[in-house]
């Protein structure tokens, strides 16, 4: 069957996701400088615990996930 | 004051759960229009109700409610008429009355079950509810789904019977049928907890739900996403709210699944998991029980009826154009699905992003357990928001989408199917732009705002910064392989236990029937018949012996004589005299033994 090419198969597309998805980030890491960010205890009032907060859940919920895994992991 | 139309003047449970009788009669358009036109009758009617106690009926001593319509109820009744709109329309291009009336019923008990205002009405619509949903699952025809549902009405059957022990005892220690709070205290209590928290998927009792939702048909698929749970939620904040064993159980189902529906491969069973994720938001919101709690528990519920059968919708979209059910499988079909691929993307950024309906919910619950000083739950809560937007909400979207294309081409689904998911889409982004609508509608007076700048700012750092982490290491190739595998989970342990109840059973009751069986009938039943036929040749021996002694006769002869006394008695060919003697012997013997 033929594929007619979209939008998401350029390349150019993608790499200008990219940059956009980069611009976006740092504007976020940016942001913490600029609001005086309301904390409800005093670990997420520190500068830039929202970002760390989210990468490293982001890093260590497959760890955890593949650990289970090894656990629960039956037949076919 | 309800509405006088005499055939709407009724509870708008019974106006589905009645008008769904004649959805099998219905064919065509007729039955599509009939079966859309019944949840919108029921939202009419449940509008235009005053708040207060309708449609009761008096039933034995008591007073049976059926219109308990207060703000809690409200907000959950309008949720679940909508999603019932919502459902049929997305059902509308099937030619399957069993799934289209269990569907009506299903979704008619569960606006029952929300307006019912007694125990015995809301146990009613409960079982209903059981009974109706079992059938979308056996409405996809298969071995594996005949099982999932057999599987299923067990255990929604173990949670009425629990649900049923605990009304009973509540009216024999109470005397009333009153819905309302309980202490979780009294056995009574704890036999209701332990029923709702079955259909509410309270950790270890969720195994159920990821094993029956993913495979119901497509259609069914959508309603179950919506309603066992939630109006469990809604049952529990009725009657358990500020219980505090519901704060731990919640940060289980919103942690554990989670790492599920990271390694699961089944398209539905990972949204399955993801639900129950997000249903532990709302267990851990009851168990705070403070008013911004509740608030956010009622919101979340309809947020997550939103996003969570929109999310369902464009999965069965998929799997009914591809075939396919597994991640793995899929892959770049935005090329041949672009409206099914955008819906699911509004579905996946709903969990939690601004301008979309899971932000200005889940928020409530989270910012309450801050309110509160649970610090330990607010970081397990916020892991969980982070876990599930990246790799349900952003992952699931993006694997079966884009990614690696699977060389797929099926075509878009079908018109009706896409109208729904375009209608529940704009659920999603209405409530989520305008979310004054839905915060007037809740139970308390609602003083939060989402939208500042540092909440705003702080929840995509916490979501982006979070699915950059899911990108890299799918860059680099570090997440968990999706295989086609089990993985077991705590359903394991019933199975575990059945099977141990059987061996228990297996061994005792039978090995009880085979120590029966040898000491009693073969062996006291085999010596008394021993003995019955052997007795009698023995006595006639031990008496004739004597007397054969005395007429002289030699040791053959006796031997003789005891052989043929044995033939005749194995034969029935006793001499009348030597009976006749025996007979007369045993008189005496008799005689002698009373004397």
């Amino acid at each position: 069957m033929t594929t007619k090419n979209t939008l998401f198969d350029s390349p150019k597309t993608l790499k200008t996701l990219i940059v956009l998805g980069a611009i976006f980030l740092g504007g976020l890491l940016g942001a913490d400088f600029l609001i005086h960010p309301h904390a409800s205890f005093t670990v997420d009032g520190w500068p830039e615990f929202n970002p760390l907060f989210g990468f490293l859940s982001g890093l260590a919920l497959p760890v955890l996930a593949l650990g289970l895994s090894f656990l629960v992991k039956s037949g076919e | 004051m309800p509405l006088h139309i005499p055939f709407i003047d009724m509870p708008p449970a019974l106006i589905m759960v009645i008008g769904a009788l004649a959805l099998p009669i219905l064919k065509g358009r007729g039955r599509a229009l009939w079966m859309t036109a019944l949840p919108l009758v029921a939202l009419v009617t449940l509008l235009s109700v005053p708040n207060g106690t309708h449609w009761t009926v008096p039933f034995l001593d008591y007073q049976l409610i059926f219109g308990r319509v207060d703000a809690l109820s409200r907000v959950f009744g309008t949720i679940f008429c909508i999603a019932a709109f919502a459902g049929s329309i997305y059902a509308m291009h099937e030619d399957d009355a069993l799934a289209h009336t269990s569907a009506m019923i299903y979704a008619g008990s569960a606006v029952g079950v929300t307006f019912a205002g007694d125990f015995f009405s809301l146990y009613v619509f409960w079982e209903f509810m059981a009974v109706a949903s079992t059938f979308l699952i056996l409405a996809r025809r298969t071995e594996k789904s005949q099982k999932a549902a057999f599987r299923y009405i067990m255990i929604h059957i173990l949670g009425g019977l629990c649900l049923m022990a605990g009304i009973v005892l509540q009216i024999q220690e109470t005397g009333t049928l009153a819905f309302s709070a309980i202490k979780l205290a009294s056995p009574a209590s704890w036999f209701i907890f332990c029923g709702v928290a079955v259909n509410a998927a309270v950790y270890p009792m969720h195994a159920w739900l990821k094993d029956a939702y993913p495979e119901a048909t497509v259609t069914g698929a959508v309603f179950l996403s919506s309603f066992t749970t939630k109006s469990a939620v809604y049952t529990m904040a009725r009657i358990f709210a500020g219980a505090d064993i519901l704060i731990p159980l919640g940060l289980a189902m919103a942690l554990i699944p989670l790492c599920y529906a990271v390694i699961e491969n089944d398209i539905r069973r990972v949204l399955a998991y993801s639900l129950i994720n997000q249903v532990g938001f709302m267990i851990v919101g009851i168990g705070i029980g403070s008013n911004l709690a509740l608030n956010g528990v009622a919101a979340h519920a309809v947020c997550h009826i939103f996003y969570k059968s929109l999310l369902f919708m464009s999965a069965g979209a998929v799997i009914q154009q591809t075939g396919k059910q597994n991640l793995s499988e899929l892959g770049g079909l935005f090329r041949a699905m672009p409206w099914t691929a955008t819906f699911c993307i509004v579905g996946g950024l709903s969990m939690s992003t601004p301008l979309f309906c899971g932000f200005v919910s889940k928020s409530m619950i989270i910012s309450a357990a801050a309110h509160e000083h649970l610090t330990l739950a607010w970081f397990a809560l916020q892991f969980a928001a982070v876990g599930v937007f990246a790799y349900v909400g952003i992952r699931v979207p993006f694997l079966t989408f884009f990614h690696k294309d699977s060389g797929l081409r099926p075509k878009e689904a079908p018109w009706n199917m896409r109208i729904a998911m375009g209608f529940t889409a704009l659920g999603c982004v209405y409530v989520g732009t305008n979310h004054e609508v839905l915060y007037n509608m809740l139970p308390f007076a609602a003083d939060y705002e989402p939208y500042t700048f540092g909440h705003v700012v702080g929840q995509l750092q916490l979501q982006f910064f979070g699915t950059l982490a899911f990108l890299l290491l799918l860059a680099k190739g570090l997440l968990p392989r999706l295989e086609k595998v089990t993985f077991l989970d705590t359903d394991w342990f019933y199975a575990g236990a059945g099977r141990l109840f059987h061996w228990v059973a297996d061994k005792s009751l039978n090995g009880i029937n085979a120590a029966c069986d040898l000491l009693l009938v073969k062996g006291l039943t085999g010596r008394i018949n021993h003995f019955a036929q052997k007795a009698p040749q023995s006595l006639a021996i031990a008496l004739m012996a004597p007397l054969s002694h005395l007429s002289s006769k030699g040791h053959s002869d006796q031997a003789d004589l005891s052989e043929r006394i044995k033939q005749a008695f194995q034969t029935g060919t006793v001499p009348s005299g030597v009976g006749a003697f025996v007979a007369v012997l045993f008189i005496f013997l008799l005689y002698a033994v009373r004397g």
